[in-house]
């Protein structure tokens, strides 16, 4: 065997990005050759494994197609399938039309500036992206595919409900998990490597998992039982759910619903909270003492929950009675005409979930008594995916409510809510506080100045995505609509926006629609793109690309925060970790922090910059950024570590150790007894927020056919239009799910996740019911073409499986590059994001998260 | 005496591949080339179906028929029961293969994927693991045993982000994987035909 | 008290298209708070800079931050905290920020 004599090896310790959750990674190289990548297990994030994606991340490195050079389009015109004809240019002569481009929008009206990133780096570009794009000055930022095939409406409607981004059953305690429409645990999404182990050790542990789903899937595959649901009618077996506990059953928490949410508040007969005069708080009804009093009343000797009283003259019933009749239109036979799932299904799933809920019980932890509550209810992309998003999420979460399982052992655990700090320092801190009507408002969140609650106030537009007018909506359809010209009239938008800064997004792939997108794109002035890959975005419409660092070859000061968003949840370890170089970066390649900063340098930005950093990084004292003196990029991060963790502990220290990881506490993870927050079933201040957007709608004048009938307080069973598509030609539900092998779309490129790809069934291919395709002529492997009703259709290749719903086609992740730039992912999988509709119809009227289910109709190809 | 081995818990597993792509990664195998994979099986009929993943690889078997048909003495068998094979001395005349119950050799063919590697042309990385490959011969998963000598797991085994691989001595009753043979059910490969492999599973 | 001092206010973030000049100075005769300064800019700039900073109440708006030089006022501070004629040279600094979410 040809023995090589090593010279020199050397181990690197830092972050993965191959998706946004930065698992630790220790990285070896043979005389400077990055040779292995592996799980580094002092880290929390990760505990030493890694998914198959961090698993493939070297291929990034040296692969020849990665951009080098910075180019500029000598090819003026701009389309899906344009040849660019790229000039490499050095970075001096990028860097001189970036300052002059941006200087003029600066001065003239920096609104027209749009920083676009993709959800991969997420990590990367909530530093510096953002910082740069408020000391700029812009309020438009789009996420690439992350806004609208994002967690959009989950991630509202838990930081509503668990102060975080995202939800897991806690896997050390937990008995039943039920999953709506999400993998957590089974490889994507949030934390997706951490959760795999915990996951199985709960399964090893005996814990039951249910998938109501409507394919099998990888979560599906493990699970003791998989349901079969028609997509995007979550909603309306939650709430079946939720009828037969309080309804049939008589299983609820009460002594939670009174304590910790709004059931006991009094709601009048205009559907509004009934107020204190004075105070304008909300009240409840006191049984013993027979009268009303305000919610947080210190003489209130209990709570009703049901009934209906008189205050004042005004006949009004505690939220939990109106909740009562409200679901009771959920019975079990509608359920399974909505959904499929059969009735006798539906009634199995509630009183297990009572039963598994242990109501009363409690559990010892370290030493102290909390609740014990073995029961979650999750959902998370496929439940929220729809036009129904918001409900679809809070139909799911009444679950957890009802039972008392949110926050307490066994249940159902936002990640990360409660942060008591690194011990030394105490920092970085956080946890949930109470705010209007007694409501938790969240200690951190993922994007600064916009929490789940309390919801800005809409206001006229000034975001180019209307979503300050719609402020719980992350992002907006508006970046790919085909009438996006019109709706800026109508919405009185003052500018146009005509410059991009695009970091690795996608966007022609990553959206909808490519046409339209197509068409909105080329009415921009310039457009910047960092990327490590030219791609059909890139090609198509930038006008100069920048030869980005990969994450080998990147310094990032904090790929985990806020833990919200990418460190595991339940109880373990906390850790924090930098990102560092393994690696120079090769050829030309700059990182797209230090070149925003030196941009920002040369546009005269510098004191507007370092004070949105010191604001983001929440730099302190001696640790904040001195306008007066320049920094380098590896300065501030030293500052940024220093801040949290002391002097010792600046980049020197992280370079070395990598990771700095202690205890976490019970306290941080069952917090919710001890923290005086509640949280709303009853969502009153969706009227507030219809009210005041419908007015500047009006106002406006704006012709947009928003149905707001989605602001009503409480969840329902909405369809989605596809559900309303009455041609019967159009038979079949087409979905997207996330596959475990791949991150959106970039991970095709990598050759080591092609193969594996291609060698499974489904990955690359659409999932049919045998049966389905058998009545349609079709075979198993048959070339097909899937086709919506607005004539766009792509083409693939089937894949019988009984783990699909007969009414259903599934397609993994957003594939289908036709771009030669990207050689090993051009020509694989399907462009299912073609076949979506980006337009009010298909959005969700409170938070625009866009409909990702389609009526499809299929035929061979041939 | 050492008789290492490999129990792969098919609870835990979820069929994502991190394996077969560490693997890969690990020894710099050519593409084409899978020491190990995960295969996927269904059964039953909607909706009670059920999806199983199976990851294999070379068992290492106390009867390696590989190594009995090889005619020049490639395939070897540490005392620790590591089989291997001697690329120096390996003909390619694909004896084991055929022999091989278990299809997890692989033949590594005249063509150009030794010089073009995954991309068309070799990057630095490739250059480096290349140099331990020879066209025309047999490989197979080695269970690491560079690794294994130094005190590590298999490169497969420490990368599991389910930990349903464990490796470890099984002729030692206080190993994690006897341990997990003695408390749990499990079974082998085709055992019917005498190989006595050294890879169990537990359902 | 009653000599005039200039305050240097300095604009920061989603404001720039409305203010134009990231730097103005303004005279103050007495002492008046925070709350009452940011609304003298509005009134200043007008309803562009009205809506931008303050909520139809008045109240200034979540994703605005203050500093009065390097210290950041806290939200609960706004009507206490004082801006006095001849702060030192220490710049009032607003940002606006551009109240984003995402991911
Ligand atoms: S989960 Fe994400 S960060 Fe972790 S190993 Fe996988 S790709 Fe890397
Ligand atoms: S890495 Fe582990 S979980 Fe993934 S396929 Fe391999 S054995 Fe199964
Ligand atoms: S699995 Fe096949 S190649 Fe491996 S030892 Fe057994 S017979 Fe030989
Ligand atoms: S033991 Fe080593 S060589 Fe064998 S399959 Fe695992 S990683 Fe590959």
């Amino acid at each position: 065997m040809g023995q090589e004599i090593v010279h020199k090896e050397e181990w690197v310790v830092s972050a993965c990005n191959l998706d946004y959750n930065a698992c630790g990674i220790r990285v070896k190289k043979e005389n400077g050759i990055v040779v292995k990548i592996e799980g580094n297990p002092e880290s929390a994030i990760g505990k030493g494994r890694l998914c198959p994606r961090g698993s493939a991340g070297l291929q990034i490195l040296y692969d020849p197609n990665r951009v080098n050079k910075p180019l500029i389009r000598t090819n003026p015109e701009k389309g899906l399938n344009v040849d660019p004809k790229w000039k490499e240019i050095s970075w001096d002569e990028a860097m001189n039309i970036i300052v002059e481009k941006l200087k003029e929008i600066r001065e003239t009206d920096p609104r027209k500036l749009v920083m676009q990133g993709t959800t991969t780096a997420a990590n990367t570009f909530l530093g510096m992206g953002m910082a740069f794009q408020e000391a700029f000055g812009t309020p438009n930022e789009f996420y690439g595919g992350g806004g609208l095939h994002c967690g959009n409406g989950a991630h509202l409607v838990n930081g509503v409900y668990h102060a975080s981004w995202s939800l897991v059953p806690d896997f050390d305690y937990c008995n039943l998990a039920i999953y709506f429409g999400a993998s957590k645990g089974h490889g994507a999404g949030h934390n997706a490597n951490s959760i795999m182990l915990q996951a199985a050790d709960a399964r090893v542990r005996g814990m039951k998992f249910i998938v109501v789903d409507p394919h099998l899937g990888r979560a599906g595959a493990k699970a003791d039982k998989w349901v079969p649901i028609i997509p995007g009618t979550d909603s309306a077996l939650a709430l079946g759910m939720v009828n037969l506990l309080i309804n049939e059953f008589g299983v609820y928490d009460a002594e939670y619903l009174k304590l910790k949410t709004d059931a006991p508040y009094l709601v009048g007969p205009d559907r509004r909270y009934l107020r204190d005069r004075e105070t304008g708080k909300p009240m409840i009804w006191d049984p013993v003492d027979e009268r009303a009093k305000v919610y947080d009343d210190e003489t209130i000797r209990d709570y009703a929950l049901e009934g209906v009283y008189e205050v004042d003259g005004v006949k009004c019933k505690p939220v939990f009675q109106i909740l009562k009749e409200h679901v009771s239109r959920y019975t079990p036979e509608r359920v399974e005409e909505i959904t499929t799932v059969p009735k006798e299904t539906v009634v199995e799933l509630a009183r297990e979930f009572g039963e598994k809920a242990m109501i009363g019980s409690t559990i010892t932890i370290g030493g102290k008594s909390y609740p014990y509550r073995p029961v979650a209810a999750i959902y998370f992309r496929g439940s929220q995916g729809h036009k129904n998003s918001v409900y679809n999420c809070i139909s799911v979460e009444l679950l957890n409510q009802i039972v008392g399982s949110a926050d307490v052992p066994g249940g159902a655990l936002g990640f990360n809510s409660v942060c008591f700090g690194y011990p030394e320092t105490g920092k970085p801190r956080w946890e949930p506080k109470k705010g209007k009507d007694g409501f938790m408002m969240t200690g951190t969140w993922v994007v600064p100045h916009h929490q789940p609650f309390p919801i800005p106030e809409p206001r006229k537009p000034q975001k180019m995505g209307l979503n300050d007018l719609f402020p719980s909506a992350m992002h907006s359809f508006v970046y790919g609509a085909p009438d996006q010209e019109e709706i800026w009239q109508e919405f009185r938008l003052e500018y146009r926006p005509s410059v991009i800064i695009n970091f690795g997004s996608n966007a022609v792939m990553s959206v909808g629609d490519p046409e339209p997108i197509a068409e909105n794109l080329k009415k921009y002035d310039f457009i910047i793109s960092f990327d490590i890959y030219l791609n059909e975005f890139t090609n198509g419409f930038a006008d100069l690309v920048l030869p980005d660092a990969c994450y080998l070859e990147r310094l990032d000061p904090s790929p985990n925060y806020p833990p919200i968003l990418n460190h595991p949840g339940g109880l373990g370890k906390w850790t924090y970790q930098i990102r560092q170089p393994v690696v120079k970066p090769l050829h030309d390649r700059r990182s797209y922090s230090e070149v925003l900063l030196e941009i920002a340098e040369r546009l005269g930005l510098r004191e507007a910059l370092y004070e949105t950093l010191n604001i983001k990084f929440e730099l302190e004292g001696k640790y904040r950024l001195d306008p007066e003196r320049k920094y380098t990029w590896e300065e501030i991060c030293d500052l940024v570590l220093k801040n949290k963790f002391g002097d010792d502990k600046g980049l020197e220290w992280f370079k070395e150790h990598g990771a700095l990881t202690w205890e976490k506490k019970p306290d941080e993870v069952y917090w919710r007894w001890r923290i005086d927050v509640r949280v709303p079933l009853y969502w009153e201040f969706l009227y507030d927020l219809r009210d005041k957007a419908r007015k500047i709608v009006e106002e406006l004048g704006a012709r947009a056919n928003i149905d707001w009938s989605f602001y009503e307080p409480l969840p329902d069973f909405k369809p989605c239009p596809s559900h309303e598509m009455e041609d019967e030609e159009y038979d079949l539900y087409g979905f997207y799910y996330r596959e475990i092998r791949h991150t959106n779309s970039f991970t095709m490129q990598i050759p080591w996740l092609d193969e594996v790809s291609v060698n499974d069934p489904y990955t690359y291919n659409i999932e049919i019911h045998p049966e389905t395709a058998r009545k349609k002529g079709l075979r198993d492997g048959d070339l097909v073409w899937v086709e919506n009703p607005h004539g766009s259709r792509v083409k693939g290749r089937i894949r019988f499986t009984e783990g699909i719903h007969p009414k259903a086609l599934g397609f993994a992740a957003c594939a289908g590059h036709w771009c030669d730039c990207q050689p090993i992912a051009k020509g694989k999988g399907i462009f299912f994001n073609k076949l979506l509709r980006v337009d009010w119809n298909h959005v969700n009227p409170v938070n625009l998260n866009l409909d990702l289910c389609v009526k499809l109709k299929i035929y061979r190809a041939e | 005496m050492v008789r290492y081995g490999m129990v792969i818990d098919l609870k835990r597993c979820i069929g994502c591949q991190s394996c077969t792509v560490t693997c890969k990664q690990e020894n710099g195998t050519p593409r084409g080339i899978f020491y190990t994979k995960t295969l996927v099986k269904e059964e039953g009929k909607f909706p009670n179906v059920k999806r199983t993943f199976l990851p294999v690889l070379c068992n290492h078997c106390e009867e390696a028929v590989c190594k009995k048909v090889c005619p020049t003495g490639a395939t070897e068998q540490r005392e620790d029961g590591i089989v291997l094979v001697d690329n120096e001395k390996c003909v390619g005349c694909r004896a084991c293969y055929v022999a091989c119950p278990y299809k997890n050799r692989y033949y590594l063919p005249k063509d150009d994927r030794l010089k073009k590697g995954y991309f068309g042309k070799l990057t630095p990385f490739e250059e480096i693991k290349y140099r331990n490959f020879k066209e025309g011969t047999v490989v197979k998963c080695t269970f690491c045993h560079e690794r294994v000598d130094r005190g590590l797991d298999p490169a497969c085994v420490d990368v599991c982000p389910t930990n349903a691989r464990k490796f470890g001595d099984l002729d030692d009753p206080k190993s994690e994987v006897s341990i997990l043979l003695s408390e749990r059910n499990h079974f082998q490969l085709l055992p019917e035909m005498g190989t006595k492999p050294c890879v169990y599973y537990l359902p | 008290m009653t000599e005039t001092a200039r305050v240097v206010v300095k604009f920061f973030g989603f404001i720039m298209d409305v203010v134009k000049k990231p730097e103005i100075e303004v005279e103050i005769k007495e002492e008046c708070s925070v709350m009452e300064f940011v609304h003298r800019l509005a009134d200043m700039f007008g309803d562009r800079f009205r809506e931008r900073v303050l909520t139809d109440c008045g109240e200034i708006r979540d994703h605005v931050r203050i500093s009065i030089g390097k210290e950041m006022v806290d939200k609960e501070d706004y009507e206490k905290r004082l801006i006095k004629p001849g702060m030192n040279g220490e710049a009032f600094k607003l940002f606006v920020f551009s109240s984003q979410m995402g991911g």
